[in-house]
């Protein structure tokens, strides 16, 4: 049985390169492509005022390196062009009386204007807007504080932050290992699947079962030739995260190989328990993508935060191995943690694999009879 | 021409139509993914679960703490007691920032010197460690501002940005 699988996957070369050729050119493109950090920001300025103050507020943002200033304006009419053509992205207005008010130590506002069609760059570039706005607003409370003489110059508070596991922000530190449980779901998703259905539709199944192979014999038999694709893809991708994107692996490689068998498994089982049920290579590719392929990229943590998540997609995450899958990828590669911290997930990941295989093979025996 | 067309369309929604699997997978599947995603994507940031290590018990330093949950961004998950209890929260994925309140602080701001704050951040979600970021710096400012504020009871506030995001 997994001998003629094997065949059947080496005959199409167009399944092979389904197989290998698409996690590399998704690891690749989403790896470059699917950098979040945000970083020089056009920003477009009218400055009013005009003054000293205004210029080193101005400087401020055009020295930091979140920002580029492209130009300068005057009036709402252009801003509002350059942010529709996408010129900028961001626009900077200093009122005519900022200087004025920042003498009186009064508050003195700056309007800050965003395109906000991109929520997630543009939430990313307020919080720089006013990280640098209460930069320039605590030199002034220095500056103040030192001419009313009571502090002596000192600042009251200050926030000393340090960032674990991923010290420079870097956001490619966690996409490159978190499309792993994407790459390993669509080769369970969409292959296995199809080459069940297959099965049904040109009528081979019925020659099959006409064999004296067992169901679950024949449930296993298609799914080792996948599973042995799907590991070289794990291979492959740690091997290109670690040499081609240099992205650390903090904790153990064997336990990140053993949870990622795990999952694979978990996948490929949903995979073939889809075909069984829809019977149609096209019903089962639609369905294994809505409940695999999607889940695994949008509620498992990968692209989102689930802890930022409505309670109720909260709990549907739950339901979908992917969610343990990128906990355990975000423990192992950037916390370093062991299987002390991640047994729940681990443990998770078996349960869900366990019955997802006896569905198949439940209701595959239950369609012959 | 559109006779023909037309006839070729009936035909093709009969088709489609007729598989039950089919005309689930086409109406039930978008509303839900649309319902379930478009809340998953949701980008916003603003309920950060907070554990607090107070070493210092003052009244200054619960004011900082209740300045942190009345911002709306953070609520707190329990006060650590023990320095190894901040690896361990941090690592478990239960938090997502750690307010570190070290001893003294109280007596440093009264005596007019910098008294320092710790922030830990688990930077595993690059995007939303920088927001929490952000945010902290914000408050502990004001904070800060409102301690001067109070003691040299003279020049108050002084300069805030202020942000607009247009859709």
């Amino acid at each position: 049985m997994i001998r003629k699988e094997f065949q059947h996957i080496g005959r199409d070369p167009r399944s092979l390169g389904l197989a290998f050729g698409l996690p590399m050119i998704l690891l690749l493109i989403f790896g470059y492509a699917l950098s979040l950090d945000v970083e020089q920001v056009p920003l477009i300025i009218w400055d009013q005022s005009r003054t000293p103050e205004s210029m080193r507020l101005i400087s401020l943002f055009s020295g930091s390196r979140y920002f580029t200033v492209v130009g300068g304006t005057a009036g709402y009419k252009e801003i509002d062009r350059a942010l529709e053509s996408r010129e900028a992205m961001a626009a900077l207005i200093v009122p005519i009386d900022f200087a004025a008010k920042v003498a009186l130590g009064k508050e003195a506002e700056a309007q800050f204007f965003l395109d906000g069609s991109d929520a997630n760059t543009a939430t990313i570039a307020l919080g720089y807007a006013e990280a640098i706005a209460s930069a320039y607003s605590q030199s002034l409370s220095l500056a103040a504080i030192k001419k009313a003489g009571h502090r002596k110059g000192n600042l009251p508070v200050e926030m000393r932050a340090r960032v674990w596991f991923n010290d420079d922000l870097e956001s490619k530190n966690f996409i490159v290992p978190g499309i792993m449980a994407v790459i390993l779901m669509i080769n369970a998703a969409l292959l296995i699947p199809l080459s069940v259905a297959r099965e049904w539709e040109t009528g081979t199944m019925e020659q099959l079962v006409s064999t004296p192979i067992k169901g679950p014999e024949l449930v296993l038999g298609k799914l080792f030739p996948y599973f042995c694709i799907g590991m070289v893809n794990v291979l492959i991708t740690i091997a290109i995260g670690r040499y081609v994107f240099l992205v650390p692996l903090k904790g153990s490689v064997v336990l990140l190989i053993a949870i990622a068998a795990i999952y694979l498994t978990a996948g490929l089982s949903l995979g073939i328990l889809l075909s069984i049920v829809t019977k149609s290579q096209l019903a089962a590719s639609q369905a294994s993508l809505i409940l695999s392929f999607l889940p695994a990229f949008m509620l498992s943590g990968f692209i989102s935060p689930i802890s930022q998540m409505p309670w109720p997609i909260r709990t549907i995450t739950y339901l979908f191995p992917a969610r343990y899958f990128v906990t355990v990828l975000k423990g192992l590669y950037m916390k370093g943690i062991g299987i002390s911290h991640l047994y729940f997930e681990c443990g998770m990941l078996c349960v869900y694999t366990l019955c997802l295989l006896a569905l198949a093979v439940k209701n595959f025996q239950k369609k012959l009879a | 021409m559109f006779e023909r067309i037309k006839h070729m369309l009936i035909k093709e929604f009969l088709q489609t139509f007729r598989d039950p699997n089919m005309k689930r997978l086409l109406i039930v599947a978008p509303v839900l993914q649309i319902l379930i995603f478009s809340y998953a994507m949701a980008s916003d940031v603003d309920h950060i679960a907070m554990a607090v290590y107070d070493l210092d018990q003052t009244p200054k330093s619960r004011a900082l703490i209740s300045d942190f949950v009345s911002s709306g961004y953070f609520f707190t998950t329990g006060f650590l007691t023990d320095e190894t209890q901040v690896k361990e929260t941090l690592d478990t994925d239960e938090v997502q920032m750690i307010l570190q309140i070290n001893h003294g602080f109280e007596a440093t701001l009264e005596s007019g010197k910098t008294a320092p704050i710790q922030v830990l951040l688990d930077g595993t979600d690059s995007n939303t460690a920088t927001i929490v970021l952000a945010y902290a710096a914000r408050i502990v400012q004001n904070f800060g501002t409102a301690q001067v504020a109070t003691q040299t009871a003279k020049n108050g506030r002084i300069l805030a940005g202020q942000g607009f995001v247009q859709t």
